[in-house]
């Protein structure tokens, strides 16, 4: 998990997108998993491609992983072989340099205390609990998969604490496996270095190499393959500072990165699958197992995310537009130089934008210039012309418009980047949204003002107003804190949902105390600076939460304080 | 480094010098802003046109699709630009009349601060048409009423109102108009109030003026003297017994 870090979500659990980051396409119930070991800790969750990097989101636990796609190297993808198993996308990472495969290998000749994990032991997931032995056929297991490694059957619960474990297995795996290993066969085999597996234990993967014609994982000593006979490549002797770690080098620089070699891999040490590359950089393993379809979506989009490498060219894109330094003699300063420079600039703008806009490919190519000169005119013209502003409303419009960028959303929700998932993710992007709309409009919006904010910051990528009231609809369901309320007219409106009920409790509770001869609709509007309608409903709403009581005549309906509720009983008998 | 003169007549030079430097640094900015006037139109027209023309292909790629909104909202230019198809003519949905309708909803909220949320259905069409741009396809007021009739799943925040000859669009909810409360406020000292009163005291149009009096009126709120001349309105909270 080491490659995985924490994203930033907002309150909707929804991913914080960078600067100029798009999402393209999102899967729900995707698996995480490292070489082989699936991570049951992150089994279900939404697996976000943007154009820099893949986000998986776990809705109900509100928590997130991100994976910069700068560290991608490779994507590859397997169907499943068996039904049982989905299909799932491998990527190949690129480690950080302090995740160096060497640099977690201890010391040869130190002794490692049985009750110390294992080498590697990741900062986020493990459990301290990562090796165990299985009840059933004794095996000692690495990973942290619920399940045996070798026979297959699910741990037992509670697990068994490493340090009864080990006496366990001596046990119970017999004669042939001298105790003095059992203890730790894995744990540290560097402590004695002329350890060799023998054949009866259960064979670590050093021992195995891979055919590179049809992928069997023949035994070490073998020279060609068991099954297709082909010659199996020749051990490389590993770097000299591990001469005796049991990693996996990877034998042949042609051999490809097959799951099944990583796998292998995965289990020999304890957690992050880093295979040391033949020129010494570390590699990563992780897949992602879509559970419920939609990995071509994902393939294409990691691919084309991949090849366009959004994240490198943003440095470039600033460059562009900055007026290039002009190489002005020492003699020619001054006013002329001023001039000249001046109208360079202009001339190259000119060039630009006619370049940009000769057709589309060309202004899809340079789209992120084009924005930054778009901003740097407007800006310009702000300065310059904020005194002489046009007509009537074209000033209002201005001012509504600097609002609405303010509010814009970067990366709208679309049917095609989300599947079926669009209306929840929607909902989740929408209530994004409300949480910086709402903070403005005091806590209530009409949806039909909401559909038109929204809908702006979306710029052209357009939602139904059903769309919309599908999506408030479903603020309940993923535990939004907005809620669409009904007025009796008909009127749909969208207020926080902490913000309802109590606080106007309490405020209307507040000035009914207040006012001697009780309240009407009439006054609360007035004082409140709110329609009588809804000074109606608000008084009504205080009445049934039983803090004010009403006095029903003939001269309308007014509220009193309710007294009874703060009655204390004076003691009995004294 | 040369001295400088010293007594009156250098005085003189130097503020000639000043005021040449400023002439020219006037000039200059002028010219600034004339480029950059003339840059702009140019960045609209060309945005304008590609709206129309790529709506399609624009959708389609996430990322260029934020960086042309960027540009639009910078330049000023709308980039919902859709044609009415003969499908939207005919059945009254999609793109076309969804575009309209959050053009209009976005001119209503502008100007709500100063009309109270009652735009005329003239003046709206004229602001919808500088808004679309010179190249969009023509509208009608019978589109804008469609479009607004595609607003109705959501609650009836937006309606078409008929006063005398005139079309109004009303996009203030009656629950959520202050309007209300600040008329209120504005009778409580005399007890009554008058159109010609609310329009005086609150810089209100007439329109905006009559619609707050007859909803109180209709609520049974407010209280009509028509033999009073103008015709008065009376609060009957504020009754108070003498």
């Amino acid at each position: 998990m080491d490659c995985w870090t924490p994203v930033q979500l907002t309150a909707a659990v929804r991913p914080v997108l960078l600067e100029g980051e798009t999402v393209a396409v999102m899967q729900k119930d995707v698996g995480l998993y490292e070489g082989k070991t699936r991570l049951q800790e992150f089994d279900n969750g939404i697996l976000t491609v943007t154009s820099h990097r893949i986000l998986w989101i776990d809705e109900s636990k509100e928590t997130g992983l991100q994976l910069s796609l700068s560290k991608t190297r490779g994507v590859d993808h397997s169907s499943g072989i068996w039904k049982a198993s989905s299909p799932k996308i491998i990527l190949t990472l690129s480690a950080g340099p302090g995740q160096s495969a060497l640099a977690q290998v201890p010391i040869a000749g130190v002794s490692i205390p049985s009750n110390v994990m294992p080498v590697t032991s990741p900062p986020t997931t493990s459990s301290p609990e990562i090796r165990w032995t299985c009840s059933i056929c004794a095996h000692l297991n690495n990973t942290m998969t619920g399940k045996c490694d070798l026979c297959g059957v699910t741990k037992i619960l509670p697990p068994t604490p490493p340090a009864l474990a080990a006496p366990a297995s001596a046990v119970a795996s017999g004669p042939s496996q001298p105790s003095r290993n059992s203890t730790s066969p894995r744990r540290s085999p560097i402590t004695h270095q002329s350890f060799q597996i023998s054949p009866t234990s259960h064979a670590p993967p050093r021992a195995q190499t891979e055919c590179p014609v049809c992928t069997f994982l023949n035994h070490s000593d073998l020279q060609a393959c068991e099954i297709c006979e082909a010659v199996l490549p020749k051990e490389v002797p590993p770097p000299a500072s591990s001469a005796a770690y049991p990693a996996p080098v990877r034998m042949d620089k042609t051999t490809p990165t097959t799951p099944a070699v990583l796998l292998d891999v995965s289990a020999s040490r304890s957690s992050a699958v880093m295979v040391a590359d033949s020129d010494n950089n570390t590699v990563a393993i992780i897949k992602l197992s879509f559970r419920a379809g939609g990995i071509d979506q994902c393939v294409r989009a990691l691919k084309s995310a991949l090849a366009e490498r959004a994240w490198e060219r943003q440095v470039v894109a600033v460059e562009l537009v900055r007026p290039a330094p002009v190489q002005t003699a020492p003699g020619l300063g001054g006013i002329s130089s001023i001039m000249r420079n001046v109208e360079q600039f202009n001339a190259r703008v000119t060039t630009t934008v006619d370049e940009a806009f000769s057709d589309l490919d060309a202004l899809m190519d340079k789209a992120a210039d084009m924005v930054k000169l778009a901003e740097s005119i407007s800006n310009k013209l702000a300065q310059t012309s904020a005194t002489h502003a046009g007509a009537d409303d074209s000033l209002e419009m201005a001012t509504f418009r600097s609002y609405l960028i303010e509010l814009g959303v970067d990366s709208p929700v679309t049917k095609k980047s989300t599947g079926d998932m669009y209306a929840t993710e929607l909902a989740r992007q929408l209530a994004d949204f409300l949480h910086r709309a709402l903070a403005t409009r005091g806590g209530m919006i009409a949806l039909t003002d909401l559909y038109c904010l929204f809908n702006r910051a979306r710029g052209s990528a357009l939602i139904s107003p059903n769309d919309l009231r599908a999506s408030c609809r479903l603020f309940e369901s993923l535990r939004l804190p907005f809620r669409v309320r009904q007025f009796a007219s008909g009127l749909l409106v969208v207020q926080a949902g902490n913000h309802s009920d109590d606080e106007t409790i309490a405020r209307v509770i507040k000035r009914v105390a207040a006012a001697e001869n009780g309240l009407s609709a009439t006054d609360l509007a007035r004082l409140e600076n709110i329609s009588v309608v809804l000074a109606t409903e608000q008084l009504l709403l205080a009445e049934s939460n039983g803090g004010i009581c009403r006095d029903d005549t003939v001269q309308g309906l007014c509220f009193f304080d309710n007294i009874l509720k703060n009655y204390t009983i004076p003691p009995v008998g004294r | 480094m040369a001295r400088r003169r010293a007594g009156i007549s250098g005085l003189q030079a130097q503020a000639r010098t000043n005021a040449d430097f400023q002439r020219v640094g006037e000039a200059l900015s002028q010219s600034q802003l004339e480029q950059l006037k003339s840059q702009l139109a140019a960045f609209k027209t060309n945005l304008e046109d590609f709206a129309l023309k790529y709506r399609k292909d624009i959708k389609r790629d996430p990322k260029f699709r934020m960086h042309f909104q960027r540009m639009c909202t910078n330049i000023g230019v709308d980039p919902l630009a859709s044609n009415k198809g003969f499908w939207s003519e005919l059945l009254g949905v999609g793109d076309f009349y969804y575009e309209l309708g959050v053009q209009i909803a976005e001119i209503c909220i502008a100007t709500r601060e100063r009309n109270g949320g009652l735009l005329d259905m003239v003046d709206l069409k004229r602001m919808l048409e500088r808004l679309r741009g010179k190249d969009a396809q023509e509208i009608s007021e019978d589109d804008i009423t469609r479009s607004i009739k595609t607003l109705k799943p959501l609650g009836n925040g937006f309606d078409v109102v008929q006063i005398g000859s005139r079309k109004l669009v009303q996009s203030v909810p009656r629950e959520l108009n202050a309007d209300f409360a600040t008329v209120l406020g504005l009778a409580q000292t005399k007890g009554c109030t008058t159109v010609r009163d609310v329009e005086a005291r609150l810089g209100w149009h007439p329109d905006r003026a009559q619609r707050v009096l007859d909803e109180l009126l209709k609520d049974g709120i407010c209280w009509l003297d028509a033999q009073a001349h103008p015709p008065e309105f009376w609060v009957a909270g504020f009754f108070v017994s003498q």
